[in-house]
């Protein structure tokens, strides 16, 4: 795949505009490879009326049919022989039959590439031995969880001397380590390193919480840094709520704002989204994004709400190359943020759900499937 | 919104109390039994002095629009003013239900004496998908003369909780037969302390409240289960008119698919896929119209989720033959017949189910099937109401009716108030 080498390679990551023509290449070739191998794929191309010749411009983009998420959770759609694929992770949803996703080395390569590339751009690379507090699972042989591993995978940007995990595994579940996690952080402050704190924020949130009811305030050290992925809407009602974060962080680790980095991504779409010094989400050249109308499922522009339609070219072993997440975002012009960055950025809203809704019917949903299936 | 003895407490004092409810209710039982006429007489009083304005607000506040909430006042009064409640006392009691009845039983030698009593205490651990249901399980209590400990559901406003006080207002009495705690549902000490006090626990929700609440209830201590339903529309080749179509989707806008009588699918009597098209042609235009003139408020969020599973089903080859997409709303023709709940808010599934397999079909839904509407010919009514009882079906309607209700209708094939009270007698 000599183009996704190209896009992979590119050293400026925010130039979309600059590489739509190499990413729209990379994406008839992505395409190709699939509907080549994965015979399941280019039948459900071909029943929704799509081909390769419908696109004929960066423009056309929007023609692939996305595979929305809850698709490919109940569809194990490869395009590589099972042996060759390396990484194997499970989407961290909580219903349904855990969904696969396994890359190939290639694929593997071309993200490593993106990930360097992105941690550099932000300064996250560092040679400084370092702490960490991983506010999510310990890796383990019995939890392919792609959060767990990749938020393993993020202690490697600085060497580690010590991991704290929130979540311990003890061989057969886990269990929750608050004093594990406290203890570790004062002997971290005592100590003339950096700590870097990797998880959801909402963990971070309850953590934050704990120590400021135990009266702990910490100093850490000034390079420390708190990465955050996923789960905002969860637990918070507000968008105000992530600078309130970002200022108990200040407050109780002594960690300041710029060093707080959000993360966005999904194991169908393994691209990278890191926020910008203005917290915001812009689109790297790995990607495109397309909003879709809630009703229609026809893009939308700017400024408009609609569902998530994602688009890379990464990954060779499956066909992900337009999927379509349960996120409800918004689109707005890469100047607006004031960043500096040309690229559009994201706003999440939430995601596309029943949830709360009150509805007795709904209750037998599970009963009947049990029966029906 | 904790209430205990007719006041407001706060959740600290209502752990306190927790450990003398005890004896609170042991003096209350120790006294005379409630009257059903006391608490006939203060629902009256209540409905008739209502302050309309004040309820739509709360209901307001559940997302209830004005014209909805005039309607279900309008209901709520129409059912529990003095004569309906009397008259449903009639029906599921018995003429003489007050009465003590004196007999000599066949073969015996002495005459007996049978009366119904009150349960004794009753504990209502509600769902919060009906908008002041858990008052209503109350009052069933109340009318039986029970004590009642009610557990709020998490999303209730303070609609129960205001009803009921206003009912202690108007007949202080009463302040001794109604607890309310909110409690959650994780607590599971406090509500276990609870259940050590009731004869009964009352139930409404789904297959999983249910089920942990026939693990966790003692052999000593009834169990009431209000589950929850799945109801559909089953119309064959003469019932399918314009008119009783027309009902059905008023039907179907009208309760968006939520309540355990609203309509989840609509069965076909053939088993030709032809004919099953033929129907989503000719009902599409007529939910549609009825999508316009029933307006839903249905937000960003689950717009898009119907969206993108209505996608899902289409890329779903294998088990759908056709979506045929509305504005607003959406008929999805499939080859199956299992009987499933639908994407709901007038998104509907449309089956083939031929009326020799309709037992066969339905049987393994034992006791989840409420409502059938059902849409045929005059001469085919009374054979297929029979069938339909026959799969498990407690309710046979029109299109138009399946979420009406009439006075003193049994709710999902019983009569809740004989489960509140025992037959007591004497020789």
């Amino acid at each position: 795949m000599k183009y996704r080498h190209k896009l992979f390679s590119h050293r400026d990551l925010y130039n979309t505009i600059g590489t739509d023509e190499l990413f729209f290449l990379s994406v008839i070739e992505n395409l190709k490879f699939h509907i080549d191998n994965c015979s399941e794929y280019s039948q459900l191309l071909q029943h929704q009326g799509f081909h390769l010749s419908s696109l004929s411009s960066f423009d056309d983009l929007y023609k692939i049919p996305p595979l929305p998420t809850l698709f490919l959770k109940g569809h194990n759609m490869i395009s590589l022989p099972y042996e060759k694929l390396m990484f194997k992770a499970t989407s961290s949803g909580t219903k349904g039959t855990p969904k696969q996703v396994g890359l190939d080395l290639a694929t593997s390569f071309a993200a490593l590439q993106m990930v360097w590339r992105t941690f550099m751009y932000y300064r996250l690379v560092s040679p400084r031995p370092t702490n960490y507090i991983v506010l999510g699972y310990e890796p383990s042989r019995h939890n392919r969880m792609g959060a767990a591993q990749t938020a393993y995978a993020t202690t490697l940007a600085a060497p580690a001397l010590h991991r704290e995990y929130a979540l311990k595994d003890t061989g057969e579940s886990y269990e929750l380590n608050q004093d594990g996690i406290i203890n570790a952080l004062l002997r971290y402050e005592k100590q003339s390193h950096p700590v870097r704190f990797i998880g959801f924020p909402a963990y971070l949130l309850f953590l934050l919480e704990g120590l400021k009811e135990q009266g702990i305030k910490l100093r850490l050290h000034p390079n420390s840094k708190v990465f955050l992925a996923g789960g905002w809407k969860q637990f918070f009602q507000e968008k105000t709520d992530k600078q309130e974060l970002y200022a108990m962080a200040e407050e109780i680790l002594g960690i300041k704002e710029h060093n707080c980095k959000d993360f966005f991504g999904a194991v169908e779409h393994p691209i990278v989204y890191c926020d910008c010094k203005n917290h915001r989400f812009h689109v790297p050249i790995y990607s495109r994004i397309i909003l879709r109308d809630v009703d229609t499922l026809e893009p939308v522009g700017f400024e408009t709400p609609g569902i998530m339609n994602l688009i890379t070219p990464l990954v060779g072993s499956m066909p992900l190359t337009s999927v379509m997440t349960d996120d409800v975002a918004v689109m707005h012009p890469g100047e607006s943020c004031g960043c500096g960055i040309h690229s559009p950025w994201f706003e999440l809203l939430g995601r596309a759900g029943l949830e709360n809704i009150k509805t007795c019917a709904a209750g037998a949903v599970e009963l009947l499937k049990g029966i029906s299936s | 919104m904790n209430l205990v003895g007719g006041q407001i407490v706060t959740q600290a004092e209502s752990q306190r109390i927790l450990d003398t409810m005890s004896d609170r209710i042991l003096s209350t039982l120790s006294r005379e039994a409630l009257n059903p006429k006391t608490v006939i007489e203060a629902c009256d009083k209540l409905v008739h002095s209502m302050d309309d304005s004040a309820y739509l607000i709360t209901m307001a506040k559940l997302g209830i629009g004005t014209e909805m909430g005039t309607r279900y006042l309008h209901e709520a009064k129409a059912m529990f003013n003095r004569d309906s409640l009397q008259a449903r006392l009639v029906a599921e009691l018995g003429p003489d239900y007050e009465q003590e009845r004196k007999f000599t039983p066949l073969f015996g030698a002495e005459s007996v004496r049978e009366r119904l009593e009150p349960l004794g205490v009753l504990l209502h651990i509600a769902a919060g998908n009906a908008d002041g249901l858990p008052a209503f399980s109350v009052l069933e209590g109340l009318l039986t003369g029970n004590i009642n400990i009610l557990k709020l559901p998490q999303v209730d406003g303070d609609l129960s909780v205001n009803l009921l006080l206003e009912l202690i207002r108007i007949e202080p009495t009463l302040a001794d037969y109604i607890y309310v705690f909110d409690y959650s549902s994780k607590d599971i000490v406090s509500i276990g302390k609870l259940m050590e006090l009731a004869d009964g626990v009352v139930v409404w929700g789904g297959d999983i409240a249910v089920s942990a609440l026939r693990k966790a209830v003692k052999p000593n201590t009834k169990l009431i289960e209000w589950g929850h339903k799945v109801s559909f529309a089953y119309v064959t080749k003469q019932g399918a008119t314009s008119e009783a179509l027309e009902g059905l989707a008023r039907h179907i806008c009208e309760t968006n698919g939520l309540l355990c009588s609203s309509c989840q699918g609509i069965y076909i009597s053939s088993d030709d896929m032809q004919d099953v098209f033929e129907f989503c042609k000719q009902f599409l235009p007529i939910l549609e119209k009825a999508t316009m003139e029933i307006p839903s408020s249905t937000s960003v969020g689950m717009r898009a989720q119907i969206t993108l599973q209505l996608y899902t089903l289409e890329l779903e080859q294998k088990l759908v033959s056709k979506v045929f997409r509305g504005k607003g709303c959406s008929l999805m023709a499939l080859e199956n017949s299992n009987l499933e709940t639908s994407i709901q808010f007038r998104n509907l599934w449309v089956k083939p189910l031929p009326k020799e397999k309709l037992l066969t079909t339905l049987r393994p839904h034992k006791n989840h099937l409420q409502t059938a509407g059902l849409l045929c010919g005059a001469q085919e009514r009374d054979f297929l109401t029979r069938l339909l009882w026959k799969a498990g079906i407690v309710r046979v309607t029109s299109g138009n009716d399946m979420s009406s209700s009439y006075l003193a209708e049994p709710h999902d094939g019983q009569y809740p108030l004989r489960h509140y009270v025992r037959i007591v007698s004497a020789w």
